[in-house]
């Protein structure tokens, strides 16, 4: 059962939510490969269904492509083949903004390209069923759990793919996801669902401000996510300097044996593994302390997240209602976010920086 | 080898091929509407695809030369219009056996669509293929060993049909004579045996061949598949 309503105009969308919550069904619904009993979908002002005026584009007009969970190649076809499978309508490739080849560098399946389809790792299978979507020049682009399954490697691999489609190539997305860390490689805007409906829409920042959506979203659901490049590295020290590539806020993290300088690649830090203090803190063993203000405290049940601005960044640190009240965190109070190097965790890499 | 015999091995090679390409294309519609679609009276198409299977190929001549018959309702249209006559014609010989033989196609068809992937056939559409392109360049490459195994079993069957044949198109040599036919008359008459059996070992090599051929173009199309 599907009861969703909502309008967006951003050029890359995060649907979250849990297993089973709809976002799926919501999917093939925008894709046309369900048909709703009642309802209208309008994109970029053509109306796709309107069950009223019985308006129904069936999904091969609808321009829109999809990237299922199982990559679901077809098996009777190699790979370019399947690559080239969106091809045929000489109208789409002609007006496409990128070739061929294009697709298969951003991608690196060149060597995949003469296989037959069984026998291609998971990893391997998705990545060509990306490019077979992207071919096929959608003008929206939807991916439902495209990581989801895949081990950490593996996924670290390719999440920065998919956030080159929309930077690189320019094609609207939206990324179905119940893992919180890989929407936001992809978008800030969020649509939050919840058993079939969706009960809140905007940054994370605006979803957690609000009680009754934060209270949607459990702990695991919630991740400070910054892209950094490494500064410098000390194996001896045991640690590695990086700086924040849209602000100058320099973290510390463990030592990594295979990153270098100038290395770019997203972390996250998790809001529970943060700690708030009102001054800083001398002979500690936390390696990172960062000076910020609150925004503003936001109450879930049991317990409190502190929304705080260091530079131009957002951070959410997770306390107890009884250390907010012990600390008195007001509005534009200045504290200390502290953190250990190991908090740290590498999410995935978007490669070098020329810099 | 006599006339008769070399006649009754061609005509069954004949009809046989005629029913493999009539009964393919039905066969496959039919198959692919049983096994994607769903509609009112379902049941009753497919009680009336499948009914030659179970009714006694006689019973199936016989409502045959009801239909089609001189005087039938179909064939008094067929014989005013065209001057046509299915009874007692080679062509009449072809439709007894397609009616008896398309349930065998119609089920195995059905069975190999039904074995591939809807998720495929999803992805072909968000792919901009219509039904129509997605029928041919996905479902039917994929479900082609398991149509070529009906249409084959099709064949064989009407090289074996005897009932529905005699009944509408009649036992008549060197028109509608198959070989089970000849067979059949060759025992009626004393003193023919041996000709019985010469024209039973031809039915058992032509079964034999077929089966072979059968097999290796079934190995050889699922070979291709899975390249």
């Amino acid at each position: 059962m599907l009861d969703t309503s909502f309008q967006v105009e951003e050029s890359a969308l995060g649907i979250f939510g849990p297993s089973g919550c709809g976002k799926s069904t919501l999917f093939r619904a925008i894709s046309g490969l369900l048909k709703p009993e009642e309802g209208r979908i309008v994109l970029d002002e053509e109306v796709l269904l309107d069950t009223e005026k019985s308006i129904f584009v069936p999904p091969y007009r609808r321009n829109i492509g999809l990237v299922f969970q199982d990559a679901r190649l077809f098996p009777h076809w190699p790979v370019e083949k399947n690559l080239r499978a969106g091809e045929f309508q000489k109208k789409r490739v002609i007006g496409r903004p990128f070739n061929f080849d294009d697709v298969v560098e951003l991608l690196q399946i060149r060597p995949l390209l003469k296989r037959p389809v069984n026998g291609l790792s998971g990893g391997e299978q998705q990545r060509i069923a990306l490019g077979r979507a992207l071919l096929s020049n959608p003008r929206l682009l939807l991916m439902d759990e495209p990581v989801t399954g895949l081990d950490a490697k593996l996924k670290r691999e390719i999440l920065p793919f998919l956030s080159l489609i929309h930077t690189q190539l320019n094609i609207p997305c939206i990324l179905i996801s119940h893992d919180m860390t890989d929407i936001l490689q992809l978008s800030n805007y969020l649509l939050l669902m919840h058993q079939g409906s969706i009960v809140g829409q905007g940054t994370l920042f605006h979803l957690i401000s609000h009680p009754e959506m934060l209270s949607k979203l459990s702990r695991a659901d919630l991740m400070n996510v910054f892209p950094v490049y490494v500064k410098s590295q000390s194996k001896d020290s045991g640690i590695c300097k990086m700086e924040t590539t849209q602000d100058d806020l320099m973290f510390t993290s463990d030592y990594w044996s295979d990153v270098s300088r100038g290395h770019i690649f997203t972390i996250g830090i998790s809001p529970s593994e943060m700690a708030l203090a009102l001054q800083p803190v001398e002979n500690i063993s936390m390696c990172n302390q960062i000076r910020a203000s609150v925004i503003r405290v936001v109450h879930a049940t049991e317990r409190s997240l502190c929304l705080l601005k260091a530079s131009r960044m957002v951070f959410m640190v997770e306390i107890t209602p009884e250390s907010e009240k012990r600390l008195r965190l007001r509005s534009g109070a200045p504290v200390w976010i502290l953190f250990k190097s190991k908090a740290i965790k590498r999410i995935s890499s978007q490669g070098v920086s020329e810099t | 080898m006599s006339e008769t015999e070399l006649h009754a091995i061609y005509l069954s090679l004949k009809v046989a091929l005629w029913v493999s390409v009539i009964t393919a294309p039905i066969a496959v519609l039919l198959g692919w509407l049983m096994a994607r679609k769903t509609f009112r009276g379902k049941i009753i198409l497919e009680s009336f695809i499948h009914a030659p299977m179970v009714m006694p190929p006689v019973v199936t001549g016989y409502l045959l030369l009801v239909l089609f018959g001189r005087h039938g309702w179909i064939g008094q249209w067929l014989d005013g219009w065209f001057g046509f006559r299915l009874v007692f014609s080679w062509q009449g010989a072809v439709l007894a056996s397609a009616i008896v033989a398309l349930p065998l196609a119609v089920r195995s068809v059905r069975i190999s669509v039904s074995m591939v992937d809807q998720k495929l056939e999803e992805a072909a559409q968000t792919l901009g293929f219509s039904p129509l392109r997605t029928f041919f360049k996905v479902t039917l490459p994929l479900a082609w060993p398991g149509i070529l195994s009906g249409v084959l079993l099709a064949f064989s069957r009407s090289l074996g049909e005897f009932g529905a044949t005699i009944t509408f198109a009649g036992n008549v040599e060197g028109i509608t004579q198959t070989l089970p036919l000849a067979i059949y008359s060759a025992m009626q008459v004393p003193g023919e045996e041996h000709t019985a059996m010469r024209l039973v070992i031809y039915s058992l090599l032509l079964c034999f061949a077929s089966l072979i051929v059968s097999e290796l173009l079934n190995r050889r199309a699922k070979r291709k598949l899975l390249a």
